[in-house]
């Protein structure tokens, strides 16, 4: 009997326990991390991934971007665009990267909009949103923007695709609320680009709207004058203090650990010690050809101690090791090049010199320095391969560009014709390298008269102006393969012959990015219309470039 | 969190009591010897329980045994094929037992689910059980790893993973995407984690070791397979891969002492086999020619000129050598690896009260220079009887391991097997040796793959070790409420750190600044659990049992990794020595609370009924959401015994059984939040960011539902044993990651998806052809295949990717209507009958899409044990067979392109012919026709026909055969180089011999001695794999079926000593 009521008292104690056992408190809930959106933390994180992220700036950027509009060369990844090889796993880092930072500013704008305190980082989100969908749809072509981001939460796994003329509609309409939002007594902390001052806000905002209604110039010229006047009106920069740019950190690069935002993407690219990186010789030809002083600022001549040339890396001018030996190379050799567009560095162009495949040696500090076959070609300045360069999202420079075309088409005029801009464009493009990228400055070469006589020697002067986008575009790639697609400069020739040529292009120049795999599978019954012809075709124009042949040299 | 100290300190509080209070213990302590009859020769495994209690043992080698009883309590002694034999227990504690043989009994125990023992007989499910004594003879470093080929249906994959390395178990197939499909392991009625702390990848990586690993194989008494989820059910969610239940060994009384010392050492040898049977000895390193400069010699192509020792080339530390081939270039490089496992135990006390004490040391080199492990295992494990009614058993058991030098694996750099792999045949590894590093020490680039690093600088310069310190143990009461009913309360702890560095120095490819990588990871699951238990025997006809009890499982892991950038002084590898530091923490914590039921019938000893229900509550789900109960039922019939008159001559027993079952299960921790993080902040500014996976709002646990039949038969007077089972289960609904489309923000959702099925047959054969006084000759055969099919998987999702090889275009994939495992990638372009398509230049087109070119699944796989026993002596094989899988042999598509596969040599002397024509022609290629070289089997476009489809002629264009193998490597058509991976291996021999009874009759002291010779791995008998063993895969995740850059097969051998004090 005394056993049953033992029995009893250990079931119904039991019992009781089961009443709560399907409340685990915080258990699950992950005490690393926060589960509170942060407007300050989550745009700080954007506006350094933007240009940060390695994976992007490697794979998208440098491989397709810069390296279609033939700004740079390599031995294999960043030439995938030089050869208009197609890698659809490259190609999709920067959507993914892209709508992962809208995320993050659709979370950040959605948690500043209920306390007016925010308002800020409301608007500054706001306009780092639309210049992120600006990047992607230049890229891509339509794409989903009204309902996109952060929206899975609604079990929305197939957001609709829109129009790219409603979208870019929708950035002059967003950019002018957020100018309008921009709250001088409101706090802005954590910002990496303008250091929380908010006039400036104001400017790149509005500068933004020049840019964006600039690229309708071929499919809406109206509209491209009236948002352009609005945008100048409103106030854009002024000098380069008011150019967009962020800070980076500086940390020792490698493949260890996550994928790298803190630096600047593109420096990291370059100091990646198996990535060799050249400049490409249609873009330095321009510079050469004209006497640019920012040739020399730019790039240099590097290679390695004949008994450290074994290893590739150590001809880097990233590396350490490396030596310059611009001044040597050009008294032996007569001539500084890019490499020739087209090729791989471990192919030979046509024209190439009988010494190709062998190296070349020239005399430094009494040593001897071997120039082997990857190292014939100009290399970034050492200076300007930093981890920490600040990224440009939007130089005074390009828009004194602006506004020297904005004065060339006569829709106004502002403060200036269109010689003064262009002039000023690339005072500021040179004190831009030198004030903001830390370049050492080129005193052999008089600005003031140079600028004079290329503005004069070049009869088309939107093909001047456009050159000087191109030149100016080596630090924003994306924008200089926008820019390329809308005013036809510079003019390129298509590579042809090259093995690893995607044929599908019929001997024509790959005018945007295809859309992802995620995309062609996961959200097709949307995206087919907006296909070409039901393919995913990198060749067609996207809606504001209408265009198959602008720019190409056929 | 409190409620996990009380538990702990109850834990070690309970641990103290056992410890210290063993001489007051007074329960009766059975022991005695089991011999047949007929012969008087001693019984081993006869199976004796404790009747109407839920205990038993097995005897031993000699036939002896010993229980804790009480006194009044009645012993069933039971063996297959003899009568069973009841003895009730009365003053005398020595019983020994002869037992008769008969047709009538089948009566083996086996410990089933919550370490309950029960006869086979009366199981609705397949059992397997594997006696400790085989496993511990020839012993493996990792001991589940010697269960391979024994037991039907339990697939082992032994990945070339080096010291330390983890095993991978798979049971009736893959069920699960995202999650392990390996199998719960249970220690003594503790399941472990069994986490694997880290694997290689696509990108390469180590192998870092995994829970199961570290278990001494001396200290096991059994090792029973649960297979299905019906023998699972009881162990929720964990259970529904299968069980594995090892159970330790205990304190055993034997007939000449009451204190017992083992002892056992076991040394043996590794070695490579060789692996590049299939390397060509011809031409020589270069391309055309022998290397004349550094970056010819630092190319590692064989492409050159034929070897030949009057030939001088500069090779890449810049010497000139003869141009020679040197003989065994590559595998010079290993050396004679050994192993020393030594194990002593201790065991003494009575029959109320004993421990046993045991204490193993195993120390490993590897084959792999500078590599190797040292463990050390330490064991308490005691009984106590504290009053008449209470009685208490616990253990404890340290583990202590320590592994240098992990090989790197697969991509990585530093994996030595690349560096060595197509090493051209004129190169001696040797002279690696001497010029890894300059005379600063600094890095020596040798190769121009920078990333290749030099395999004497990844083992002697970079170092990566690991210490893991391991706690197992339990205490359990068990409360004896009345003759028909037990109360027992358990609390059983697992916890573990895991402490490991990787350091890269200065100079080194791809981390030239210095790094170091350090992880402190510690992880303790808690159990406590209590159990009633009722028996009742109503009638003669009628037993009935039930049971009830409850669980609450707490597990919580915390892993801290620092990445150490930039080293300050060179002389010191410690993480305070780097300037920049990227820190990463995990912190998975996960509760999950059951309660639990079963209830058994039986009649008349021939027709069993189980039924069992468990509820759980996991932490992982959504409140509301979190609860979900699952059933099973299983019966068994005794054929033989229902209708007597089935049995005959042919048929001396016959069972049937039958079950049906269903296991719920949960997701990892964290699955539900939305959260913000990066590790990250610069210039002063913090960052965060959105996860980039999302969740489904209603996820619902998943579950897995299966049924199967089986028949236990014994025919030809018991000389022949056949087991049969069909299975056939499904998971539904699992929570699993699918990607989605980017556009919404997140890269994939978290969702129930996909149905998968697998089914097949398990068979287990054994036979006795011969049985005489001395000789008896015993041979088993076990097979099983499986069938898995991707019923559905998801509407957006109607493939799921498993594993990738980016690199060379190449994933494993799961598609709905296919099967799990699936190799993915680019195939020849063919035409529409097959014929692979040329390009005009010859040269081969690839094809448009990824397509399935074979699968990574084993879907047969069994084992043939032949065992014969001559008196003292015991000769003992096992023959391994598996096949029916595919493996993309990334190795050999590396020997390939750089010219060094024995393959690469057809079309060269052709192509040297047509060369030299075409020179002393003075002709340039592009006007040349070559004469000779490589031919490609297939076609050329030619024309298009009337229909405007392509005509085809045969190809008639010779290559170069260094252009044709690197088109193929350039293009990723990776169709030549999916092997079948079918094998078989002679995996395990051993001679033994025993000393007998009568020849220790006059040593005191000695109770048994068995001295074998053992050998593992002796001969891979059959294998289509070239150059690598077709085992040879780098990690033991889901996705199996790649292999790059293995290290060579081995084998081992040696012997081993066991004595009983």
């Amino acid at each position: 009997m005394k056993t049953s009521i033992k029995l009893l008292i250990l079931l119904v104690s039991t019992l009781t326990l089961t009443t709560s056992c399907e409340d685990f408190n915080d258990i699950n809930v992950d005490p690393t991390t926060s589960t509170i959106a942060n407007p300050k933390t989550l745009i700080s994180k954007v506006q350094t991934s933007y240009s940060g992220d390695r994976e992007t700036q490697w794979r998208s950027l440098a491989a397709y971007h810069m390296s279609i509009t033939q700004m740079i060369s390599d031995g294999w990844t960043v030439s995938h665009g030089q050869t208009y090889k197609l890698d659809i796993s490259y190609m999709e880092y920067m959507w993914k990267s892209s709508y992962r930072e809208i995320s993050d500013l659709t979370y950040a704008i959605e948690e500043a909009e209920q306390n007016p305190e925010l308002v800020n980082y409301e608007a500054v989100a706001r306009i780092l949103k639309v210049m992120i969908f600006a990047q992607l749809t230049d890229t891509y072509g339509d794409l989903p923007y009204f309902e996109a981001g952060a929206q899975a939460e609604d079990d929305n796994l197939h957001p609709a695709y829109d129009n790219q003329e409603d979208i870019y509609n929708d950035f002059f309409k967003e950019l002018k609320e957020a100018a309008a939002q921009l709250d001088d007594s409101k706090a802005l902390e954590g910002d990496l680009m303008y250091n929380g001052d908010v006039e400036r806000w104001r400017k790149f905002a509005n500068s933004l709207r020049l840019r964006y209604a600039m690229r309708l110039v071929n499919v809406n010229l109206s509209k491209a004058e009236t948002e352009a006047v609005l945008a100048i009106e409103d106030g854009v920069m002024e000098n380069i203090d008011d150019a967009a740019k962020v800070e980076h950190g500086d940390f020792t690069v490698s493949t260890s650990g996550a994928s790298e935002i803190r630096g600047n993407g593109f420096s990291q690219v370059q100091n990646f010690s198996e990535e060799i990186m050249v400049a490409c010789e249609t873009y330095i030809s321009y510079l050469r050809d004209n006497d640019d002083p920012r040739l020399l600022m730019m790039f240099g001549m590097y290679a390695a101690y004949q008994e450290d040339a074994t290893s590739r890396y150590n001809s880097k001018s990233s590396t350490e090791t490396s030596v310059e030996i611009t001044d040597e190379y050009l008294a032996t050799y007569g001539v500084i090049e890019g490499y020739p567009p087209g090729y791989f560095l471990f192919e030979a162009a046509e024209d190439a010199p009988a010494d190709v495949w062998s190296p070349r040696f020239v005399e430094k500090n009494g040593r001897t320095v071997q120039i082997d076959k990857y190292f014939k070609s100009l290399q970034v300045k050492r200076d300007l391969t930093r981890i920490d360069l600040p990224s440009i999202y939007q130089s005074y420079s390009e828009v004194e560009l602006w506004l020297a075309e904005a004065a060339l088409r006569g829709w106004s005029n502002f403060g200036g014709d269109a010689k003064t801009h262009y002039k000023n464009a690339i005072f500021a493009n040179i004190d831009e390298l030198v004030t903001i990228l830390g370049a050492e400055p080129n005193l052999d070469i008089n600005s003031d008269v140079y600028t004079e006589n290329l503005w004069n020697n070049t009869a088309d002067k939107m093909e001047a102006i456009n050159m000087q986008h191109y030149v100016n575009n080596f630090y924003n790639g994306i924008e200089g393969f926008a820019n390329w697609r809308r005013s036809g400069f510079p003019v390129l020739k298509p590579t042809t012959d090259n093995a690893y040529t995607d044929q599908a292009l019929n001997g024509l120049i790959p005018r945007k990015l295809p859309y992802p795999n995620t995309e062609m599978n996961f959200n097709r019954d949307n995206l087919e219309a907006h296909l070409d012809n039901g393919v995913n075709f990198w060749g067609a124009p996207v809606w504001w470039d209408n265009s198959l042949t602008r720019g190409v040299d056929l | 969190m409190r409620i996990k100290h009380f538990k702990l300190t109850v834990f070690l509080c309970v641990c103290m009591i056992t410890s210290f209070s063993v001489l007051q213990a007074q329960e009766i302590q059975i022991t005695g010897k089991v011999t047949s009859l007929e012969d008087e020769m001693p019984m081993p495994g006869v199976s004796i329980l404790v009747v109407g209690k839920n205990k038993g043992t097995n005897t031993d080698f000699n036939g002896d045994y010993s229980i804790e009883a009480e006194k009044g309590d009645v012993l069933q002694f039971s063996y297959i094929g003899f009568s069973d034999q009841k003895i009730t227990i009365g003053d005398n504690t020595v019983i020994n037992i002869q037992l008769v043989e008969s047709v009538e009994a089948l009566n083996e125990v086996v410990v089933t689910a919550l370490g309950i023992s029960r006869k086979e007989q009366a199981l609705g499910y397949a059992i397997s059980k594997v006696d400790g004594e085989e496993l511990a003879e020839i012993k493996s470093i990792n001991a589940v790893n010697s269960l391979a080929g024994k037991v039907a249906g339990v697939d082992i994959a032994q990945p070339n993973t080096g010291s330390g390395g983890s095993s991978k178990i798979i049971i009736r197939g893959n069920t699960k995407f995202n999650g392990s499909n390996q199998p719960l392991y249970v220690i003594d009625g503790v399941p472990m984690d069994n986490n694997s702390f880290g694997q290689a990848g696509q990108y390469g990586g180590q192998d870092l070791g995994d829970g199961i690993s570290s278990v001494n194989s001396d200290d096991i008494e059994t090792i029973s397979v649960l297979k299905g989820p019906a023998a699972a059910a009881l162990y929720g969610s964990r259970g529904g891969n299968g069980v594995i239940l090892i159970t330790t060994k205990s304190f055993k009384k034997n007939s000449k002492s009451k204190f017992n010392i083992n002892f056992s050492t076991n040394s043996t040898f590794d070695e490579v086999i060789s692996g590049y049977e299939d390397v060509q000895h011809v031409y020589g390193q270069g391309i055309g020619t022998p290397p004349r400069d550094i970056g010819d010699a630092t190319g590692m192509w064989s492409w050159g000129g034929k070897m030949d020792p009057n030939l001088q080339f500069i090779s890449f530390d810049g010497q000139y050598r003869d141009y020679g081939v040197k003989k065994d270039n590559i595998e010079s490089f290993f050396r004679t690896g050994y192993t020393i496992q030594n194990t002593i135990s201790l065991s003494g006390g009575n029959e109320s009260a004993n421990l046993l004490f045991s204490a193993s040391d195993v120390k490993m080199e590897d084959i792999v220079p500078n590599s190797g492990l040292h463990r050390n295992n330490f064991t308490l494990k005691g009984y106590m009887k504290m009053w008449e009614k209470l009685t208490l058993d616990a253990k404890v058991n340290f583990t202590l391991e320590d592994v240098d030098n992990r090989p790197y694996l697969g991509y990585s750099g530093a994996n030595t097997a690349l560096a060595l792999l197509g090493l051209p045949g004129n190169i001696d590894q040797q002279w690696l040796r001497d010029s890894a590093t300059d005379a600063n020490g600094d890095y020596v680039f040798w190769n121009s793959a920078t990333r290749i690093i030099n395999p004497y600088y990844s083992l002697y310069n970079m170092k990566n070790e690991s210490k893991k310190n391991r706690v197992l143990g339990y205490a359990s009461l068990n409360y004896n409420i009345t003759d028909w009913l037990d109360f027992k309360f358990k609390s059983g702890i697992d916890t573990f750190t895991y402490d490991y560095y990787n350091y890269s120095p200065r100079t080194t490819p791809l981390a030239e600044w210095g790094e170091l990588t350090k992880i402190d990871s510690r992880t303790t699951e808690i159990n406590t659990e209590f159990l009633f238990s009722a028996n009742k025997e109503l009638n003669d006809n009628w037993t009935i049992g039930a049971s009830l009890g409850g669980n609450i499982m707490n597990y919580e892991s915390s892993t801290n990794t620092i990445l150490g950038k930039n080293q300050g002084s060179e002389d010191v590898i410690s993480i305070n020595n780097y300037n920049e530091f990227i820190v990463g923490r995990q912190n998975p914590r996960k509760e999950v609370r059951s309660f639990y039921g079963f209830a058994n019938v039986s009649f008349k000893d021939y027709a069993f009924l189980d039924v069992t229900g468990r509820q759980d509550w996991s932490s992982t789900l959504k409140k509301g959401n979190n609860g979900y109960f699952y059933p099973s039922f299983t019966g068994a019939l005794v054929l033989t015994k229902a209708i007597e008159s089935l049995r005959s001559k042919m048929i001396s027993y016959a069972k049937l059984r039958a079950s049906y079952a269903e296991v719920g299960g949960d997701t990892d921790p964290y699955a539900y939040n939305t959260f913000f993080d990066y590790p990250y902040s610069s210039n002063g500014a913090n960052f965060s960011t959105v996860n980039d996976i999302t969740y489904f709002t209603n996820i619902n646990p998943s579950r897995t539902k299966g049924y199967e039949f089986g028949l236990d038969a014994k025919l030809f007077n018991w000389r022949v044993g056949l087991d049969v089972t069909y299975y056939n289960q499904t998971t539904y609904d699992e929570i699993m990651n699918i990607p989605i489309s980017n556009s919404n923000g997140f890269e994939s959702a978290s969702i129930n998806a996909g149905e998968i099925n697998n089914k097949g047959w398990e068979v287990m054969v054994n036979i006795v052809p011969i049985k005489t006084e001395d000789l008896r000759w015993d041979l088993t055969f076990n097979f099983a295949n499986n069938e898995n099919k991707i019923v559905k998987l998801h509407e957006e999702a109607k493939t799921q990717t498993i594993a990738r090889a980016d690199w060379i275009s190449s994933l494993i994939t799961a598609e709905e209507g296919g099967s799990y495992g699936d190799i993915v990638g680019y195939d020849f372009k063919r035409t529409e009958d097959g014929t692979p398509i040329m390009g005009p230049n010859g040269l081969p087109l690839r094809s448009d899409e990824q397509v399935s070119l074979g699968n990574g699944q084993y879907k047969f796989t069994g084992g043939i044990t032949n065992g014969i026993q001559y008196k003292g002596f015991r000769l003992r094989a096992l023959i391994q067979i598996k096949s029916g899988a595919d493996i993309l042999s990334m190795t050999n598509q590396k020997l390939y392109q750089q010219g060094a596969h024995i393959g690469t040599l057809e079309g060269r002397e052709g192509w040297a012919l047509s060369e030299s024509q075409r020179e002393s022609a003075g002709e340039l290629p592009s006007n040349w026709v070559a004469t000779g070289g490589y031919l490609a089997q297939g076609v050329i476009e030619d024309g298009v026909g009337a229909d405007g489809s392509p005509n085809y002629r045969p190809n008639d264009v010779y290559v170069d055969p260094k252009d044709y193998w690197g088109s193929i490597a350039n293009s990723h058509i990776i169709k030549p180089f999916i092997y079948d991976a079918s094998y078989v291996k002679l995996r395990e021999v051993s001679l033994s011999y025993s000393l007998g009874p009568e020849q220790l009759k006059n040593i005191k002291f000695l109770n048994g001695l068995t001295f074998s010779i053992i050998g593992r791995n002796l001969w891979l008998i059959h294998s289509n794999v070239p150059n690598v063993d077709p085992e040879s895969t780098y990690n033991i995740s889901n996705g199996q079926g790649y292999e790059y850059g293995s290290l060579p097969q081995r084998r081992s051998y040696g012997f081993n000593l066991t004595a009983k004090f």
